[in-house]
């Protein structure tokens, strides 16, 4: 198994990954989207609220906050020792409190939610929750607990997650004609001394239309994939950074198969 | 997690995963059927929600549970390797 880092930022990541099977990239695409644990508001005790908006959809809003969320410090709620009832290891408290006053307008932020664990954080800061106009007030505790992707949108720590094969061009007796460059709608091949050619950087940019293909007139140009490469691509919610992300998802599936290892030697 | 043999034979198995999704089983299939034992393997979840998993398969003169043991030890032996890999592609 090889990986080749082409990009990664905080929240993002985009590496190939090769020497592999497509259920591998696949199963760790299922796991950043529906397995990995995060932290997210769940259940909302609303003290006020005179806003136009409904207790539910103010509660729906909440929850679809992403929190900072780590591993290390919480336990999923179902696996926790308290069997779900809610204890410091699994849930975190947040309040908001809001008013507009004499304003005319009021919007309140995700940051305006004040933790009360340091670490447990909106990722960001700007999410707009409601717009509050004059004499409006909301006050309200949240309660977050981790959870899975599978279970509620809220609880998932991957967005916009996918792979495609890694593309392989061959030019084969090509007559540099140069019908093929202008019809890449990537604008992706070059003619070069004496054939076309694609750069090995432009490869990964290509998108399998094979219209390259379908255009040239002596049949010169076949496309096809790697079926053990991937170019993958991820982004995280702000949970987790994209690298914790990764790893969670890899970990996540070994502790899958651990614990059925487990049972299978007892069977 | 919870498994359960709904049947057993010498050479063939119906085994229930309660609790897993296309994740684990999919990557289970493939493995699998990669090893020489496996006559077939498949998996089939009769509803996305409701139901659970059923691994079926059938070996060449092994025993299926051996067959199923060796390929979950192969998983857990891909996901280290990725773990090392990538932490090595990021440094």
């Amino acid at each position: 198994m090889e990986i080749d880092i082409l990009e990664l930022s905080d929240r993002s990541a985009k590496f190939i990954l090769s020497g592999t099977t497509a259920a591998f990239a696949n199963g760790v695409r299922r796991a950043m989207l529906a397995d990995v644990p995060t932290l997210a508001i769940d259940d909302v005790n609303i003290y006020n609220n005179t806003s136009v908006l409904y207790d539910e959809q103010l509660a729906l809003r909440l929850g679809l906050i992403p929190l900072t969320s780590s591993l290390e410090d919480f336990v999923p709620q179902d696996k926790c020792t308290c069997e779900g009832s809610g204890c410091p290891a699994c849930t975190v408290s947040l309040t908001l409190s809001a008013e507009a006053g004499e304003e005319e307008q009021v919007i309140v932020h995700s940051g305006d939610i004040v933790s009360s664990d340091p670490n447990v954080q909106p990722a960001d800061k700007n999410i707009p929750i409601i717009d509050l106009r004059t004499g409006q007030k909301v006050v309200l505790e949240a309660i977050a607990h981790m959870g899975y992707g599978n279970k509620h949108a809220k609880w998932q720590a991957g967005v916009a997650c996918g792979y495609k094969n890694m593309p392989v061009i061959t030019f084969e007796g090509c007559d540099r004609c140069g019908i093929c460059v202008n019809a890449c709608p990537r604008n992706i091949i070059q003619l070069g001394e004496e054939t076309a050619e694609i750069s090995k950087d432009d490869l990964l940019k290509c998108s399998l239309c094979r219209l390259c293909q379908d255009s040239c007139d002596i049949d010169a140009i076949s496309v096809g994939v790697d079926e053990r490469s991937f170019i993958f691509t991820m982004e995280s919610d702000g949970s987790y950074t994209a690298q914790q992300l990764i790893l969670n998802a890899v970990n996540t599936i070994k502790g899958k198969a651990s614990e059925m290892q487990n049972i299978l030697s007892t069977l | 997690m919870e498994l359960k043999i709904l049947e057993k034979s010498e050479d063939e198995m119906k085994l229930e995963i309660a609790g897993e999704s296309h994740t684990l089983l999919n990557m289970l299939k493939i493995i699998l059927l990669e090893d020489e034992r496996v006559h077939t393997a498949s998996y089939d979840m009769k509803h996305v929600t409701i139901s659970e998993p059923i691994l079926f398969i059938k070996t060449e003169n092994a025993d299926p549970i051996a067959v199923v043991k060796d390929a979950v030890a192969t998983l857990i032996t891909e996901c280290d390797e990725f773990i090392s890999v990538f932490n090595k592609a990021v440094q």
